[in-house]
């Protein structure tokens, strides 16, 4: 029986939940409140769930059965779903590995997702299912419980923890310990947004990433009266989204046992001080940055001193030193068979040697994170054979199978290749991060996981995964400005945006470089402009065939980046930023992967507006050279006085280009671009982002007051990251008023689904 | 055991609703598998199968994996490459009313209605065609149909009633697929004879109209 495998605590909270989702059908509980419940548990909405769908040609109702039954605002019941399954620290049994494959299977699409922050997602499924599905989660151990929500989210560690070459100490006992103590505290429930804690064994590697995080741990010992201790360089307010905090030092050696109290005090004050009604403010990078760190860092060491003495912040350290996991005692293989094809690449890109000799763990490709069903039990039995219980998700969106016998490489090698896992390519430019994007993601723009398939194919059609020079170089892609593709990390990043081209609308992808993947993501990337989507491979092989052929010895792809200078790097892609128009190339008004038209709803030009929509997109154009300037600041100057004068004159100058849609003879006075930017946009919420509200739009008079505060690097950067964003808002509104102005037109007679009907 | 069939008309059984149904393809050739994005969003446009059609997803990427997807609040539908021929998978998601057997025959004449539409889809140029000669049934549901021969023993009768109705005569056999047991439970049915879509299809329609 299922109930005799769940613990009781776990069993009573899924009774629990099982008995909301009933009184929410039956209208007895808010929407809501029910929304934040279901999240909680990790209970996501998806794409269309508001009951339409733009089909190409028109939005089409969708007739979803329970009619106007909401699961939370504006998001009907019956809308298929997206579930995700917290894994902490990425570690996997091979029982959770097929329980998870059977709920895929059975109450999915069979495709398992796996997420840059050690989750699993499985997407299309139907909340009634989901009390079930947790129960069969919970028999193998594993809650959903927290996995979205304004919550402590997964504990995230470094995968090659207690493996590692460089690690100071193995941190999974510490992201378990943490993991295990958050969960459900009383005090981590009332925070504004989510919290998002990771763990590192060393802070020159990526693996865990911790200067993005809320929260986040580095291993470090110090020597004490003789005695070696254990401790963490402890770092808070990290965090991606729409615009990035690298995380402030909180203490450079935290001992192992201040971890769970401090970060239980600093739940408390997150949880206190923290914006609760601005959710764009809400997450503990802008308590951290509103207080100083130094303030944040004395209200947190007062609070931890009053907290009650609780048994749980060590009552685990004295087992830390016990190995959680163990190899195999011999070889699977005694019979060594001849290497596979491909068995070469693949060992030199997924294989890493570990620490302890004769072990090495390999890495198995999961192109764009996804695996099948039927691939992951099969995994599971690969798993049993040569690594026992010892399996690892990375944030790169594999699996890692650690404790493997080095003379077993060769034959694990074979049977990964014959379940279609053998791909090599892991960690290498080629293995191409994205977010969900417009493929399932309410929030997504244009198709990341399309252009992350189409990148993939194309570098590994050129071999660049076994190219040694390319080796440090990361792709990541986001659908959307929030991050979820963590594009800001990458050597080559991009987010989506929408532009419209004589009344049609075309997905792009800024452009994002400067950031670098390793050392725990501890530089951003910034955008150097916006290139049609279906014109990114051509951006990429523009900008690494252009390194591999001019970058000087040892140079790395940042730092060649850096030298030949943003302006240049922008010159080099500037023909592939204009776009023809749709009679000439309406292959671009179309997104990866999607037949439909970008656009929502075929518009057409008027001559009266043409000449209005003409000043408007002057102006943004505009902008967008200022705010590149203000990163030219940045880089070349490092003035961040300029910068934030030059991004803040972007916002205006973007601010400036709309209003002239409705006043032409707009004054280049700020005070009044202001004053008829609130008037005319923000109080009549027409530049307010559908999902973000008036996040964007409150940018610029924030830029504005704190103008003449002398500005730190930081908030220079900051102030560009923003003009962006208000400039993409712009582009927005701008696309909006557009489609609220003209009637629609028959579609275009190019539309390619038209031949599509028989 | 729980009972599989729910022997009740019009009425949401409590029985086996999650299933697939199976249909290949002969060995075809030139196929560009982009063509099914297209054509299923067509479909989308223009209602071209029963149920609530949703989205597309595309899981191209996915080295044997499931294709090109056909999402609706009812059930999943995909092709798949599968060797050299293609496989569409129609996997049933909500309760249906009636009994087992008219619930597989009303998803097989959802299946195969999507199998003519690819066999006449424009965009493919006659390169699908299937061999409904052979179907598969598929039991997505483990708490309820384990994969064992005393499951198998226990749906095959409704099996073969619902078989009957879509080939029109007792002139097949069912055949329990036998591999892991952690994989789903499989029935091959196979009629003696060949068969074309068109014609089964006739088959479920009169059938469904007494």
């Amino acid at each position: 029986m299922l109930a005799d495998r769940i613990s009781p605590a776990l069993s009573e909270e899924i009774d629990h939940y099982e008995r909301q989702l009933r009184l929410r059908r039956q209208g007895k509980i808010d929407e809501k409140i029910f929304a934040e419940i279901r999240l909680r548990r990790g209970v996501y909405g998806q794409r269309y769930d508001n009951g339409q769908r733009h089909d190409g040609e028109k939005t089409q109702d969708i007739p979803y059965p329970s009619g106007d039954l909401l699961k939370g605002p504006n998001t009907r019941w019956d809308a298929p779903g997206m579930q995700r399954i917290k894994i902490p620290f990425g570690a996997l049994t091979t029982a959770q590995m097929e329980v998870l494959a059977d709920i895929a299977e059975e109450y999915s699409d069979a495709i398992l997702h796996l997420t840059t922050r050690q989750d699993i997602q499985l997407h299309f499924v139907s909340i009634d299912d989901t009390p079930d599905m947790h129960r069969r989660l919970a028999a193998v151990g594993i809650t959903t419980r927290e996995a979205c929500g304004n919550a402590v989210r997964n504990v995230t560690g470094c995968p090659l923890a207690g493996v590692c070459r460089d690690e100071v100490f193995d941190v999974t006992p510490y992201s378990k310990a943490t993991a295990e103590f958050l969960l459900g505290h009383r005090d981590a429930q009332d925070f504004g947004r989510k919290f998002k804690i990771a763990f590192s064994g060393c802070s020159a590697s990526a693996c865990g990433l911790v200067f993005m995080h809320d929260m986040g741990g580095i291993a470090r010992t110090r020597v004490v009266d003789g005695v070696e201790k254990r401790g963490f360089e402890l770092y808070v307010g990290g965090g991606l989204g729409a615009i990035p905090h690298q995380a402030k030092l909180f203490d450079e050696f935290l001992p192992e046992e201040h971890l769970l109290p401090t970060a239980q005090a600093i739940a408390r004050v997150f949880a206190r001080l923290g914006e609760k009604r601005n959710r764009a403010r809400a997450r503990i990078k802008f308590l951290v940055a509103k207080l100083g760190i130094d303030e944040f860092r004395r209200l947190v060491l007062k609070e931890r001193e009053t907290l009650q003495e609780d048994p749980k912040w060590t009552s685990w350290i004295s087992s830390v030193n016990d190995a959680s996991e163990s190899p195999r005692s011999y070889p699977a293989t005694s019979d060594p068979v001849g290497p596979a094809a491909g068995f070469t690449g693949w060992e030199k890109t997924n294989v890493y040697g570990q620490r302890q000799a004769g072990f090495a763990t390999v890495s198995v490709t999961l192109p764009l994170g996804d695996i099948t069903s039927r691939q992951l039990r099969q995994l599971a039995t690969i798993c049993r054979r040569y690594v026992k219980d010892t399996i690892r998700i990375t944030v790169e969106q594999n699996f890692l199978l650690r404790w493997v016998h080095q003379p077993d490489l060769a034959v694990l090698h074979r049977d990964l290749s014959e379940i279609g896992l053998g791909e090599p390519g892991a960690h290498s430019i080629v293995d191409v991060t994205a977010c969900p994007g417009t493929d399932t993601c309410k929030l997504g723009i244009a198709s990341s996981r399309g252009l992350a398939a189409a990148l993939r194919q194309r570098l590994a059609a050129k071999q660049l995964q076994y190219d040694e020079t390319l080796k440090d170089l990361r792709i990541k892609v986001s659908g959307c400005f929030n991050s979820c593709g963590q594009h800001h990390l990458a050597e080559i990043g991009f987010y989506g945006v929408g532009r419209t081209i004589n009344g049609y609308k075309v997905p792009h992808f800024r452009v994002l470089l400067g950031g670098r993947w390793n050392a725990n993501a501890k530089a951003f990337g910034l955008s150097i402009g916006a290139v049609p989507s279906k014109r990114i491979p051509e951006t990429v092989e523009r900008l690494i065939d252009r390194y591999l052929r001019e970058r000087q010895a040892h140079e790395h792809f940042s730092e060649f980046m850096a030298r030949i200078g943003k302006k240049e790097a922008k010159a080099m892609l500037q023909d592939l930023m204009i776009v023809p128009a749709h009679d000439v190339d309406p292959s671009l008004y179309s997104d990866w992967g999607d037949a439909r038209q970008f656009t929502i709803g075929d518009i057409g030009v008027g001559e009266c507006a043409g000449q209005v929509v003409s000043l408007a997109d002057f102006g943004i154009a505009a902008a967008e050279d200022e705010v590149f300037e203000a990163q030219l600041f940045l880089d070349e100057d490092a003035s961040a006085r300029r910068a934030t004068g030059k991004a803040l004159n972007a916002m205006l100058t973007a601010a400036q280009g709309l209003i002239k849609l409705q006043n032409p003879d707009i004054a280049d006075d700020p005070e009044v671009i202001l004053r008829e930017f609130r008037t005319r946009f923000y109080d009549t919420e027409l530049f307010f982002d559908p999902f973000a509200g008036s996040k964007f739009a409150r940018l610029i008079f924030q830029a504005y007051d704190s103008r003449s505060k002398e500005p730190t690097s930081e908030l220079a950067r900051q102030r560009v990251e923003e003009a962006q964003l208000f400039i993409e808002a712009a582009h927005a509104c701008h696309g909006r008023m557009l489609e609220a102005q003209r009637k629609p037109r028959p579609a275009s007679p190019d539309a390619i689904l038209k031949s599509a009907v028989s | 055991m729980i009972a599989l069939a729910q022997q009740t008309e019009d009425y949401v059984s409590p029985g086996l609703q999650r299933f697939c149904i199976r249909f290949t393809t002969l060995a075809s050739t030139n196929v560009d598998d982009a063509k099914f994005i297209d054509i299923f969003h067509a479909w989308i446009q223009r209602q071209a199968l029963p149920g609530i059609l949703i989205d597309v997803a595309d899981y191209r990427h996915v080295p044997d994996g499931l294709g090109v997807m056909l999402v609706s609040h009812d059930a999943n539908l995909y092709v798949a490459p599968d060797g050299n021929r293609y496989s569409l998978t129609y996997q049933r998601k909500t309760a249906q009313p009636g009994t087992l057997p008219q619930r597989i025959s009303a998803a097989a004449a959802v299946a195969l209605t999507a199998c003519q539409l690819l066999e006449r889809e424009q965009l493919l140029h006659g390169a699908l065609k299937f061999d409904p000669q052979q179907w598969a049934f598929v039991a997505n549901d483990r708490l309820l149909a384990p994969n064992d021969e005393a499951t198998f023993h226990e749906l095959r009768d409704d099996l073969a009633l619902a078989a009957a109705g879509v080939y029109g005569s007792d002139n097949f056999h069912t055949e329990y697929v036998h591999q892991d047991p952690r994989e789903r439970l499989t029935v091959n049915v196979r009629a003696a004879k060949p068969v074309d879509v068109r014609m089964l299809l006739e088959n479920i329609r009169k059938q469904q109209h007494g």
